[in-house]
């Protein structure tokens, strides 16, 4: 295995973060659902995540949610932030840590699955945080089954897209 | 390597959809009688039984939000946010609807009669 120099690695990260931070505002751009809290969105960005968590490591994996929500922080402010921080890290923790099991019981649409759902939780739960109640939770099983949905879109995306992904790693 | 589909997570996708299906629906099936609860930071500020109702009504239990009461739906008129998703959310009129406008820390909570496990008492 070659070992990358480090700025190659940074020009890597880079473009890959640039691509989550795009999806992310192209999605901004999609009403709000019904029965839905607004702001939910399909999560495409997820997949620039989900390869980088499966291919290149947890680091790269956190710094591309990091800079999701630093760009969040900028644009719309910190309530933003923590929200896309409390979300894509626990999100970003739980594909790399299913990606990690030999076995692999779950194929990429299983695990764009949970990550999604790891997202909303990591949401709710910082939404409880922020308000100091614990009703927002029930919104949970609503966002779940989206996420099933939406799980299964990033996983084939991404399972599209592995091909391109892949000649970006190997610059 | 990666897979897109395994056996996995045809399981998974079932279980998910049972457990959240049953978690939504429980709750509808014990009571009719809704009750709004909004919080501040955490506290009761105001509870209403939204079907005695007679007349709809604003108020603002936060300085820089508004609520609107009709009968059976609850609802963020107006919020000074700069996302505006409180408002966005529109009526709440079931049980078990929840909305809030975070950055002003104001949660409208719609629950049935018979008291539920979301409320936590300090």
């Amino acid at each position: 295995m070659k070992k990358k120099s480090s700025s190659k690695k940074i020009a890597t990260l880079g473009i890959l973060s640039a691509q989550a931070l795009v999806l992310s505002v192209l999605e901004s751009f999609i009403p709000a659902l019904p029965y839905l809290p607004p702001g939910t969105k399909p999560g495409l960005s997820n997949i620039v995540t989900m390869f980088a968590a499966a291919e290149i490591g947890l680091p790269s994996a956190l710094t591309i949610t990091f800079i999701k929500s630093l760009f969040a922080l900028i644009t719309r402010g910190f309530t933003a932030f923590c929200m896309s921080l409390a979300g894509g890290v626990l999100s970003t923790l739980i594909m790399w840590a299913l990606f990690r099991i030999k076995s692999r019981p779950f194929g990429l649409a299983g695990i764009g699955m949970l990550s999604a759902i790891g997202h909303n939780l990591g949401q709710v739960l910082m939404a409880s945080v922020i308000t100091s109640t614990t009703s927002i939770i029930s919104v949970l099983p609503f966002l779940a089954i989206f996420s099933i949905i939406t799980g299964f879109l990033t996983g084939t995306i991404l399972k599209i897209l592995l091909p391109v992904l892949n000649k970006i790693k190997n610059i | 390597m990666n897979k897109l589909f395994k056996k996995g997570d045809f399981i998974l996708t079932v279980l998910v959809l049972i457990i959240c299906v049953a978690l939504i629906f429980l709750p509808k099936l014990s009571s009719k009688k809704l009750i709004a609860t909004i919080y501040v930071d955490g506290t009761v500020v105001e509870t209403i039984k939204l079907d005695e109702v007679e007349k709809p009504y604003t108020f603002s239990p936060h300085y820089n939000v508004e609520v609107e009461v009709q009968k059976g739906k609850i609802r963020f008129s107006k919020s000074d946010c700069p996302d505006k998703l409180c408002v966005k959310s529109g009526w709440l009129e079931t049980s078990g609807a929840t909305t809030a406008c975070l950055p002003q820390e104001v949660v409208i909570s719609v629950t049935g009669e018979k008291s539920d496990f979301d409320i936590m008492t300090y």
